[in-house]
């Protein structure tokens, strides 16, 4: 009698062990698969992805996008391809920059990106309403400070969300503050109102020779909103858009909280706090803590008072809500400039946009909007630190 | 037949469903083990860290400590993991300070900007980073410096 006859002869029990042999090949398969599983193999895995990451260093900085949906993929793709297309414009690093491009030819109508022109649009507002605390025409002041220098292979250290290169020169780190006279001669070559430019024509035109423009403050938030708005037309369901801490949150989250953002300390390693905000939120900070030299016992930082060329002092960080980032971004810098009273005035003088200062004393300002969703670290090495870690009124 | 089931089992079909099943239960019990005792984010939303470097990218285990020794940009970069935690603990970069202090919960990253090394934790979901993944209270899911 052959097996194949047994079975034939009992098919209950054929069916029944063929069940069980398939149920234990299907246990050790999963299980094995747990075993295994690894990030960086993601074919490994056979279900859906919910999830698309794409990085890349750009605009002086490493940008990261998460993104969440059914067309995700593509659209973070493309969403990578404008970052691309934007550090080739508006970063000082880029040879063929606007920037490079507008620094030599003075007094002249150039031809420039679409990019730019919003850029300078969008600065134009905020040098408005911040009475001039952001002015990118400071290039040649940070090009005297050196807070432009490349200190390697690559574009040059975050913190520029503030200052940045304008000529695409390269200088060195300073150890040493220049003089009165240099930074007084640097300030003659600034002055928003010689920055102009024609949107219809795109052209834009710096009136002096030796002027140049700064868009350290403003660019990576511009290059944030651009990727959001890819990602937001493509139908994405949510994303982080992280520029170097410059961020866009798109939609919501699947558990349907609230986007939980930490607040770098100034002054301490960990986290001030952390935002609890909606989506549709832009955050961003300008702390004097990343790039910066000390000499004879003072810190010398990069974000410098277009009024003056120094440095400014009284603010260690900002950190701005905005319904975009470029404003976001340009805003952390004008209120840093301003100090906590006046910066604090002028956001909520603004809709929509809230601002957490933190002064050298350690102190936490807040207004009042930002008091509803910040929360201070209370835990471990933050609760050392200088922050008061809440709010103690403006 | 007189010892047979009802359904139409000999003993020896009975012995060979017996031994399979066995196996089949066996088979399932680490799984079953790890779907019930293991913690919600680390069934199958597990935190690595994800260590970038012009070369590529590596994920580390969080729950092993070891020095990792990775080229950037400007030389040797050494990615230290303990406890839980990891962190840029020498890099040949001109300005250390920027990238000082521990990465321990997902969300965090240290970036090494002139040497190009990134240091971040993530929360993964099926096997990739996804927006929003982290529920718990001890997940950022950005960080603004």
């Amino acid at each position: 009698m052959t097996g194949r006859a047994h079975l034939a002869r009992r098919p209950l029990a054929s069916a029944l062990c063929v069940v069980a042999a398939l149920i234990a090949v299907a246990a050790i398969a999963a299980a094995g698969r747990l075993e295994t599983f690894d990030f960086l193999s993601p074919g490994a895995c056979d279900r859906p992805e919910p999830g698309v990451r794409s990085a890349d260093f750009l605009m002086g900085t490493y940008v990261v996008i998460s993104a969440e949906g059914p067309e995700a993929d593509p659209a973070v793709e493309e969403a990578m391809a404008v970052l691309r297309d934007i550090h080739r414009h508006l970063d000082p690093s880029a040879p063929q920059s606007d920037l490079a491009a507008l620094a030599a030819s003075p007094g002249r109508d150039i031809p420039v990106s679409t990019h730019l022109i919003a850029v300078l649009e969008i600065a134009d507002d905020v040098n408005r309403v911040s009475g001039g605390a952001f002015d990118p025409s400071i290039g040649p002041v940070v090009h005297l400070w050196g807070f432009d220098a490349d200190p390697g292979p690559s574009d040059g250290p975050d913190g520029g969300s503030d200052a940045g290169p304008e000529d695409g020169s390269a200088t060195r780190p300073r150890t040493a503050p220049p003089t009165a006279g240099e930074v007084t001669e640097a300030l003659g070559l600034t002055g928003w109102h010689d920055v102009t430019w024609d949107a219809a024509r795109r052209t834009a035109r710096l009136a002096r020779p030796g002027m140049s423009l700064a868009l350290g403050g403003i660019a990576k938030g511009y290059a944030v909103d651009s990727a959001a708005q890819v990602l937001a037309g493509a139908g994405v369901d949510r994303a982080v858009i992280d520029a170097g801490g410059d961020l866009y949150l798109l939609g919501t989250k699947p558990s349907g909280e609230p986007w939980r953002i930490a607040v770098r300390h100034p002054r301490a390693e960990g986290f001030l706090g952390v935002l609890e905000l909606p989506g549709g939120t832009a955050v961003a900070t300008s702390g004097d803590y990343e790039r910066f030299f000390v000499h004879e016992g003072r810190r010398y930082h990069h974000i410098l008072d277009p009024s003056t060329g120094w440095p400014v002092s009284g603010v260690v960080s900002v950190t701005v809500l905005a319904p975009t980032a470029a404003e976001a971004d340009a805003l952390a810098t004008a209120l840093f400039v301003l100090g906590p009273e006046r910066g604090l005035e002028l956001a909520e003088s603004l809709e929509r946009v809230e601002a957490l200062m933190v002064d050298e004393a350690g102190t936490i300002h807040l207004t009042t909007g930002m008091r509803a969703v910040f929360s201070p670290e209370l835990s471990g090495e933050d609760s050392r630190s200088g922050g008061r870690g809440g709010d103690d009124g403006d | 037949m007189t010892r047979g089931s009802g359904l139409g089992l000999n003993p020896a079909d009975l012995r060979l469903g017996a031994v399979i099943l066995t196996v089949a239960l066996l088979a399932w019990a680490p799984l079953g083990w790890r779907l019930a005792g293991a913690p919600p984010d680390t069934d199958f939303q597990r935190k690595v860290f994800v260590v970038t470097t012009p070369e590529g990218a590596v994920a580390l285990p969080a729950d092993r400590d070891a020095c990792y020794v990775v080229t950037g940009s400007l030389g040797k970069t050494v990615v230290e993991v303990v406890d839980g935690r990891a962190r840029i603990a020498a890099s040949p970069c001109p300005e250390p300070a920027c990238h000082a202090g521990w990465v321990d919960r997902p969300g965090e990253r240290r970036v090494c900007l002139p040497n190009r090394v990134v240091v971040e934790m993530v929360t993964r979901s099926d096997g990739k980073a996804a927006p929003g993944g982290g529920s718990d209270s001890e997940t950022y899911d950005a960080e603004t410096h």
